[in-house]
């Protein structure tokens, strides 16, 4: 604390505190007791009670009308009985006189409650209506014994945890004698048995898993390395083609075979693979000039064996491009559709653009007409204020077809209102 | 006059475009020349065969020649052209892929109407619901193809493989499958043989051959509750039959229970994949499945293939009969 300056605090004395206090205290309970005690207190409900209460349609609980009748009568008369009327006050009083004599009991025992501590900083309200533990005097606790002297405390702390083992194990039967069989291990293996052979299951499982995604990886690469493979080969071998898959799986002569479909690749025969016949052209010239350049022998064998894969390719459906002429014909036809579209987009565009060039003429000349009959209307009204003569201009200007009448608008409102 | 609803000309949405794949392959089945009623016979009969991918109610005159198809095809998106016609010593039977596929001839050494093979039989006749899915083709005994397998027959199967829409697993449904051609390679002759046939599911009951001998039948047969062995040219055909085997009317069996059964075992009876048609036919019950031919019989032997579509024909790719020798040789001789 620094300085040390005297203040000028009055310090009220102790009773004039006291009376303050007291009567603050005392119009608080005045309107406390207004408010009956049911609200400040959780009613807990009897099993029977709470049946009577809430399942009065119940067939079991049904009492005979007689007795609802004179409980009904009993209950009537307890409720204007001034001595049942207890307020939440009087209820305090007597559960704090009942506490604390449980507490004088309870102090001997070494349970660990910890409703003690509460108890003395606020009055819990949770205490029964219908208790009915008179306010006697505590009882005498029953004599003290002084425990043993300890040893040490190593000593006690063995008896602490040779007390605990026997709690855990239940209190009963050798440790490792009565094992099950069948490996349940709860009431019989010690704790530290347990775990080890937890930690050991762990570890297996941990070691099948790894195990598993090593052969998962390995089947995978050797899956990859053998469809590089199969492509290859089915490259080479040209008369084995992937439909005929069902044919090479059933060896023997005797095979039934069947026409099944599987999603696998079918080689297109060379010379031309692609559908563009330009491409398709050049790619069969150029192959057509290898051979020529290959010795006659081979040529021969490629030819053959060309020759039956074009054919098998054919019967299954595939488009084998190897005519010439064929596919000139086809070059000339695109380009031919090719122009035509062309001259189409472009007489289709000069016709857009001549519609668009003439609605704007179009529009242009409405404009100047309109602009032309408005000014003649004015020159027709000056020159009919000025003058005798009256164009026929103005007069056509108001009599438009279809607009002979008067100017409507904003004076029509009033012929349209009341 | 509520709703006039023009529907023979103004059809609501697609009509039957969807029913038949439109990936399936779809054929004419033709005739042309001058051929005699039991080949107009056989078209009809393999039309019936090809349905439902072909144009059973095609009308062809005497005036339309093969060309006439060729140019009318694309327009219709059909693959294939099967064409029948009559030379001096043999029908002769084309597939043509179109409209620039290989053209395989063969020459029909034999055959069979429809009409004849459903008299000899004692099968009761179908009920035309199985003619509204394609049949599945099995290809059988061909040799598998390799360096030295001859290598015009891989071509042989591609074609009749193209015939028939293929057989995707994911979306074939038990119930479609009704039908079976079966083709198979004669190695021996060198010929195939063409069959049809319906399948059938026939309960597997407890009936054991021999119980039925002498227990005799009870209400199907007409002739009383005797068992009809007339066919049967041996009881023990009849009493030791086993799977597998014909039976006295040319059709496959498996271990079915009623009269044509094998003594009481349990062989090849079949678990149901899926429901099937017919009342009982619920998934996963035990079955015997029998194959009942019907339909055209045709014996084949492959004369040539070549390029190209008949009177385009480009270069012959196999013959059987040997090769043409080329004119400077000829004139050489």
């Amino acid at each position: 604390m620094g300085s040390t300056t005297t203040s000028t605090v009055t310090v009220t004395p102790l009773s004039t505190l006291r009376t303050s206090l007291e009567k603050h205290n005392d119009t608080f309970e005045t309107l406390l007791k207004l408010i009956p005690a049911k609200y400040y207190i959780v009613q807990e409900f009897t099993e029977e009670q709470a049946a009577s209460k809430f399942q009065q349609n119940k067939k079991k609980q049904k009492a005979p009308k007689q007795a609802i009748k004179e409980a009904s009568k009993k209950a009537r008369k307890d409720k204007l009985d001034p001595a049942n009327q207890k307020t939440i006050i009087d209820i305090q009083n007597e559960s704090s006189n009942v506490k604390g004599k449980r507490k004088a009991i309870e102090i001997d025992s070494s349970s660990d409650e910890e409703d003690d501590g509460d108890d003395e900083v606020a009055m819990d309200v949770d205490v029964r209506l219908e208790e009915g533990i008179d306010a006697d005097s505590p009882p005498t606790p029953p004599a003290l014994v002084p425990m043993s002297t300890p040893t040490s405390i190593t000593a006690l702390r063995a008896k602490l945890h040779a007390k605990m083992a026997s709690l855990r194990r239940g209190g009963g039967g050798a440790s490792g004698a009565n094992k099950v069989e069948l490996g349940a291990r709860l009431e019989t293996g010690s704790r530290d048995d347990l775990l080890e052979e937890r930690r050991q299951q762990r570890a297996a499982m941990r070691e099948r898993r790894r195990k598993e995604t090593k052969e998962k990886i390995k089947r995978d690469n050797t899956n990859n390395n053998n469809k590089d493979a199969s492509a290859k080969l089915t490259k080479t071998q040209l008369l084995v083609n992937d439909p005929t898959a069902a044919i090479i799986a059933s060896q023997n002569p005797n095979s039934k075979l069947t026409h099944v479909s599987f999603s696998g690749l079918s080689s297109k025969p060379q010379p031309s693979s692609s559908s563009n016949p330009t491409q398709a052209l050049s790619q069969l010239v150029s192959h057509n000039q290898k051979v020529a350049s290959l010795p006659s022998s081979k040529q021969k064998a490629i030819e053959e064996k060309e020759r039956f894969e074009k054919a098998s390719a054919r019967l299954e459906g595939v488009k084998v491009l190897d005519d010439e002429a064929r596919l000139r014909k086809a070059i000339k036809r695109k380009e031919k559709e090719k122009g035509k579209s062309k001259k189409e987009w472009g007489d289709r565009k000069e016709k857009v653009e001549m519609a668009i060039k003439a609605k704007q003429k179009k529009r242009g000349d409405n404009i100047a007409m309109r602009n032309e009959r408005r000014s003649e209307k004015r020159k027709g009204i000056k020159a009919k204020k000025g003058g005798a003569h009256i164009s026929k201009g103005s007069q056509g200007g108001k009599a438009r077809p279809g607009f002979e009448g008067k100017a409507f608008g904003k004076s029509g409102g009033k012929g349209k209102g009341k | 006059m509520a709703r006039r609803r023009k529907t023979r000309t103004h059809l609501k949405g697609e009509p039957a475009k969807d029913a038949s794949d439109s990936s399936a392959p779809k054929s004419f089945i033709i005739k042309h020349g001058q051929v005699g009623s039991s080949v107009s016979q056989l078209v009809r009969d393999m039309r019936k065969v090809m349905e439902p991918n072909t144009a059973s109610r095609l009308k062809e005159r005497n005036r339309n020649k093969l060309k006439d198809y060729l140019t009318l095809a694309p327009a219709l998106h059909v693959t294939h052209l099967l064409a029948f016609t009559l030379t001096d010593i043999a029908p002769s039977f084309r597939i043509v892929r179109l409209s620039n596929g290989p053209t395989l001839s063969f020459r029909v050494e034999r055959y069979s109407l429809m009409k004849d093979i459903l008299n000899t039989s004692r099968r009761a006749r179908s009920i035309g619901m199985e003619y509204l899915t394609p049949p599945l083709l099995v290809l059988a005994s061909f040799p598998p193809p390799g360096p030295n397998a001859p290598p015009h027959l891989p071509l042989v199967m591609k074609a009749f493989q193209s015939l028939f829409p293929s057989l995707s697993p994911q979306n074939l449904t038990l119930s479609s499958a009704r039908r079976i051609v079966l083709v198979a390679y004669n190695s021996e002759l060198g010929t195939l043989d063409f069959r049809h046939y319906i399948i059938t599911i026939k309960p597997y009951g407890v009936s054991k051959r021999v119980r039925r001998v002498l227990e005799g039948v009870t209400v199907k047969s007409s002739t009383g509750s005797v068992l009809d062995l007339g066919n049967e040219k041996d009881v023990a055909d009849f009493v030791l039959r086993e799977r597998g085997e014909p039976g006295p009317d040319g059709g496959y069996e498996s271990a079915a229970s009623s009269a044509e059964s094998v003594a009481g075992d349990d062989g090849d009876a079949v678990n149901l994949a899926d429901d099937y048609v017919g009342r009982n036919n619920k998934k996963g019950q035990r079955r015997a499945v029998r194959l009942d031919e019907v339909g055209p019989r045709l014996e084949l032997r492959l004369v040539k293939i070549t390029e190209g579509v008949p009177g385009k024909e480009g270069g012959v790719l196999y013959h059987e009969f040997g090769t043409i020798i080329s004119l400077s040789v000829f004139h050489n001789l």
